[in-house]
């Protein structure tokens, strides 16, 4: 989610409305998810994963010739966006004794809509815009995103339970 | 010969699927080239 928020920080200073452009990656990404999840198993093997980038391009391009504005948020939609819907027929990627998997990226949605929103009104806040939009933020924001990311207990807390367990017992 | 046919189907579904993207981008091209209208989506997400 960290990384999906990076997108927004091109748009620092540019007069675009952190929480409305918010709304529109959700809004995409909704959208996406309703038309990719049931629609995933009509299209060629990987087809799915092929086009997707031509769908994200296009709603890009609409809005930059209607609006002017720099396609950089799709980058947040195709980041949010669950790999596995786009496997056509590689079914494992989707857990099926999990029912609420698809309602829980559809919940992310709206967690991401927050989530930017607040965050980009919180980096509005510095007065002088001297840091929030150096290089240094930046990879400051990748390094905690790539931290979280790789961050054991938080990926897998069983199996690290489970080997816990098995060092305590050997 | 099931296989053939879901096959073709499939990719019968892809090039429609890319029609109608072409279809949706030149219909909301040429809207968008209206000023109006091109003036209120700017408004939507500049402050």
């Amino acid at each position: 989610m960290l990384l999906a928020w990076l997108p927004f920080m091109a748009y620092a200073g540019s007069g675009v409305s952190a929480w409305r452009l918010a709304a529109a990656v959700a809004g995409l990404y909704w959208l996406s998810l309703l038309f990719f999840w049931p629609l995933r198993r009509f299209f060629p093997e990987a087809g799915a994963r092929q086009v997707f980038p031509f769908w994200l391009a296009l709603w890009g391009q609409l809005l930059w010739g209607a609006a002017g504005l720099a396609p950089f948020w799709v980058l947040s939609v195709y980041l949010l966006f669950p790999s596995g819907v786009l496997n056509a027929r590689k079914t494992t990627a989707i857990p099926k004794k999990q029912p609420g998997y698809f309602f829980g990226h559809l919940i992310a949605g709206a967690g991401f809509f927050v989530f930017a929103g607040a965050l980009s009104s919180a980096c509005a806040l510095d007065p002088a815009r001297g840091f929030v939009v150096t290089p240094a933020w930046i990879f400051l924001m990748m390094f905690v995103a790539v931290y979280l990311w790789n961050r054991p207990s938080v990926r897998s807390p069983r199996k690290d339970f489970g080997a816990a367990k098995k060092e305590a017992s050997s | 010969m099931k296989k053939i046919l879901s096959a073709v189907l499939r990719w019968c579904f892809l090039v429609v699927f890319l029609a109608g993207m072409v279809l949706l981008f030149l219909s909301a091209r040429t809207l968008t080239e209206n000023p109006g209208v091109a003036v209120k989506v700017r408004k939507v997400f500049y402050r």
